[in-house]
């Protein structure tokens, strides 16, 4: 997937789902206040990817924001006036007018786009041949 | 001569009387023995059985404790239920207030790992495909 997006065949979007409570909710906002600074992709690798549940407070998201070398006054403001929660309930609410009901979901050119990485590769594979089908014909 | 002889005639005579009324008493006091013992039996048998009967009763007695705190337990469970509940209900309700959106702002650009990067987005966003990702970090 990492080469789709690399090579230019396929952008990747990430939308807030949030099913697993406060800490799930506290994680997205931190997310998001370190968006504010240019370093939401930091926080979500944080977050996803290195999975580290210590850091789903707020000390664990300032103790990342200062490793990132991000304005902590700011980000603690962001985080405690929760900001970012409008945004938040709105993908929320993108989902579920999407169909989706639990994570992780994944939809490629708005179609489901199964849970397993072949999967998904598969689609996204078939998106682009489509896609360049219909350019082709709009071209001829 | 003759009275005296009488006399020692009615001192046995009397004497007799006496052990005569003597022996009467004997079956007298072994009755109320033995109804002595029966009550000592009785009382004992009556101890014996009051604390059996307070065993007895302790079961029931448990048996409603354990019922009482039962309730007590479905009870809280059903104030539990109906906050959780509340909650969901709260939670969805909070969803369905926030505006509709098409598609978010597209915010500060860099790049991250090699690859163009917005906020929530990476790759070329003329991109043919487009891979949504719905998630939860925890």
């Amino acid at each position: 997937m990492e080469e789709a997006i690399r090579t230019g065949l396929a952008r990747y979007e990430y939308r807030h789902f949030i099913i697993f409570g406060a800490a799930s909710e506290f994680a997205a906002m931190a997310t998001e206040c370190a968006g504010d600074q240019g370093a939401w992709w930091e926080f979500h690798d944080e977050y996803l990817l290195e999975g580290r549940a210590r850091t789903f407070t707020r000390a664990g998201a300032i103790e990342i924001a200062e490793r990132e070398g991000l304005d902590i006054a700011q980000f603690s403001r962001c985080i405690d006036n929760e900001e970012h929660r409008d945004r938040i309930l709105q993908m929320q609410q993108q989902g579920f007018a999407e169909g989706v009901n639990g994570t992780p979901t994944f939809r490629v050119n708005g179609e489901p786009g199964g849970r397993s990485l072949s999967a998904i590769l598969d689609k996204v594979h078939q998106a682009a041949e489509a896609a360049e089908a219909a350019e082709g014909q709009e071209g001829g | 001569m003759a009275r005296l002889l009488l006399l020692v005639a009615l001192s046995l005579v009397t004497l007799a009387a006496a052990c005569g009324s003597g022996e009467q008493a004997q079956p007298t006091g072994t009755a109320t023995s033995q109804r002595a013992e029966r009550e000592a039996t009785v009382a004992q048998q009556q101890d014996a059985q009051a604390p059996q009967e307070t065993v007895e009763a302790e079961p029931v007695q448990q048996s409603q404790q354990a019922q009482q705190a039962q309730r007590a337990q479905q009870a809280q469970q059903s104030v539990a239920d109906v906050e959780q509940q509340q909650q969901t209900q709260q939670a969805q309700e909070e969803v369905e207030d926030a505006e509709p959106v098409d598609e978010l702002p597209a915010e500060i650009v860099g790049v991250h790992k090699g690859v163009r990067s917005e906020r929530h987005v990476l790759g070329e966003p003329d991109a043919p495909v487009e891979i949504r990702y719905f998630g939860d970090f925890t």
